[in-house]
């Protein structure tokens, strides 16, 4: 990472090129950028690049959102759950996002105190399941705790099974894409708090042309 | 998997390619540019893979 004050790249542009990047405060920025992707880059003034990466990340977590949103709800890919049959590791690198994530956490808390998701079940979790045999001796699931077919539909309460069974192929990208987004974000992070990536080649560059300015 | 999956690929590796340009670049034009041309790459190292996978296990 670069120092406050950065002047260069690694893309062929010349160092004139590249304008002086002011951070101010960097930890205040990497913050900002955390809780909302490009934020920091907007405190900082870097407009532009604010924009491409809020249109970047908000736009991959976006999509994967509409992917898998369908008749079981909104979102069902991004959802907090730690339960002993539902270990959800994907929402540490969702969760990466920062604030797009939280109605997660909101649906949650909600879902465990037995209370019904809003707004069409958007980032609700699954309730649970379990095994039983059915009349046939095979393995099937159960809910535990929803009713019949019409209330579940009504309250946007799905187990795992019928969320990944509607949604199919369409629930694996949605978490995909959530979860490159979020992690994506990370690298928006640190370009706040440090500035661009300069390589050793563009370090020596650097050096010899304010060698030069100095003469 | 159904080809048309393949076609999501590209909005993933846009954002990607253009985040990563956006580490190296400062100004807007850089960073779509970079981006592009990072993008190209890993089209073409798919679409080779593709072809590859395809030719030598039909799949």
């Amino acid at each position: 990472m670069a120092d406050t004050t950065s002047t260069s790249n690694s893309t062929g542009a010349s160092d004139a090129d590249q304008p002086k990047i002011d951070l101010k405060n960097p930890y205040l920025a990497a913050a900002l950028s955390f809780v909302l992707p490009g934020a920091g880059h907007f405190y900082q003034g870097r407009i532009g690049k604010g924009i491409v990466f809020c249109v970047c990340v908000l736009g991959l977590f976006l999509y994967g959102l509409v992917l898998s949103s369908g008749d079981v709800g909104w979102g069902r890919a991004v959802y907090w759950k730690w339960t002993p049959d539902d270990r959800r590791f994907y929402f540490f690198g969702q969760a990466c996002i920062g604030a797009p994530a939280f109605p997660a956490l909101i649906q949650s808390s909600l879902v465990q105190n037995g209370e019904d998701p809003f707004l069409y079940g958007l980032m609700a979790p699954p309730i649970s399941s379990q095994y039983v045999v059915n009349n046939h001796g095979q393995m099937q699931y159960e809910n535990l705790s929803a009713g019949n077919l019409e209330e579940q539909n009504k309250k946007y309460n799905f187990t795992f099974h019928q969320i990944r069974k509607s949604l199919n192929k369409d629930y694996e990208l949605g978490t995909l894409f959530t979860t490159v987004a979020g992690l994506l974000n990370l690298l928006v992070v640190f370009d706040a708090a440090g500035g661009i990536v300069i390589e050793k080649d563009d370090k020596k560059k650097i050096k010899e042309t304010e060698a030069k300015d100095n003469k | 998997m159904d080809i048309a999956y393949y076609l999501h690929l590209i909005p993933l590796i846009l954002g990607i390619s253009f985040i990563y340009a956006g580490t190296r670049c400062e100004d807007v034009k850089s960073i779509i540019q970079q981006g592009f041309r990072i993008s190209l790459s890993m089209f073409m190292f798919l679409f080779v893979s593709l072809v590859i996978f395809y030719v030598c296990f039909g799949c």
